[in-house]
């Protein structure tokens, strides 16, 4: 089946597919769920290259599971983004996690240069406080407002009750304001008061 | 830093794709399609194959029990011709004597003494 045709199909249909033998189906769901798996995973560990190993487990996982696949039961994405929650759990307990690099400073320039340098700034500055952040904390943040799960999704991944999920988030919030309130001005917020 | 701020630096980053490299997308896609080839290899194996000989006939006669019950009944049988115990003796004794003359099987009177038990008095 083309891919185009794939492209309103459901993330389950997709997977009855796959598991019946469409190549087609694989495609569209390597394309379709990897961004997010490896974008969860590069925030949980902040090495690129372990999120890869991380999202290639997590989609062989879903392949694998794809012939008893139980509809209706669980989205295809939350069973994922608990695969992928517990296998960067598993890797940061092993220690092997890189600590992430320093933010790098801007440079004078042109103002559409030093605005998109603000914005790099930005996203490097939250990555780096996030990678601080205890790991459930982290987890939690990242799922809530990077990943934007509703907070009964972010429960079922980090199989705890919704309640800590919001405690969860809220001490995860205060941590990254402590982290980064040094930086306010550096990241272009010190004349939005 | 306010709430906002940090609003505003999660709305930025989740407004970022994060980029898929090509060769990570092989990788997975070739996992995928292995994954598919190996069920599909798995679906078309062949059925055991059938068992042949003396299992084979033993299975068809449903198997060690039954054979077990059809040998001993058997050893049962010849045990019973071979001891003629006085009982069987006296019964086969009966059924010749009613053969040889010419007796209808109604005539042969297998419990000659039942008359005893039904007398009354």
């Amino acid at each position: 089946m083309a891919l185009d045709a794939l492209s309103d199909v459901s993330d389950e249909a997709l997977l009855v597919l796959y598991a019946n033998g469409d190549p087609s189906a694989a495609r569209a769901l390597t394309l379709r769920l990897t961004p997010r798996v490896l974008g969860f995973a590069a925030r949980m560990l902040g090495d690129r290259a372990e999120a890869e190993d991380v999202a290639q487990e997590a989609m062989l996982r879903l392949w694998r599971i794809a012939p008893d696949w139980r509809q209706g039961e669980a989205q295809v994405t939350t069973w994922l983004y608990r695969v992928v929650s517990n296998l960067c759990t598993d890797r940061l307990r092993r220690g092997r996690s890189k600590a992430l690099d320093e933010v790098p400073e801007a440079e004078d320039g042109a103002p559409a240069v030093v605005a998109r340098l603000i914005e790099a700034d930005r996203a490097a500055a939250l990555e780096a406080a996030l990678a601080q952040l205890p790991d459930r904390q982290r987890q939690a943040v990242v799922l809530r407002h990077l990943e934007g799960l509703a907070n009964p999704e972010i429960a079922h991944v980090m199989d705890i009750g919704v309640e800590a999920v919001e405690s969860l988030v809220a001490r995860g919030k205060r941590g990254l304001a402590l982290l980064l309130s040094g930086r306010r001005a550096e990241l272009g917020y010190d004349d939005e008061d | 830093m306010h709430d906002r701020d940090l609003d505003d630096l999660f709305s930025q980053a989740h407004a970022v794709e994060p980029l898929l490299p090509s060769h990570l997308v092989a990788r997975i896609e070739a996992d995928a399609l292995a994954e598919q080839r190996a069920r599909a290899t798995a679906a078309r194996r062949p059925a055991p194959t059938a068992r042949r000989g003396w299992t084979a006939w033993l299975a068809a006669l449903g198997g060690g029990g039954v054979v077990a019950g059809l040998a001993t009944a058997t050893l049962a049988g010849v045990w019973l011709g071979v001891a003629q115990p006085a009982p069987v003796s006296a019964l086969t004794q009966k059924m010749s004597d009613a053969f040889l003359q010419n007796a209808t099987l109604e005539q042969v009177e297998l419990i000659p003494n039942l008359d005893a038990f039904v007398t009354e008095g």
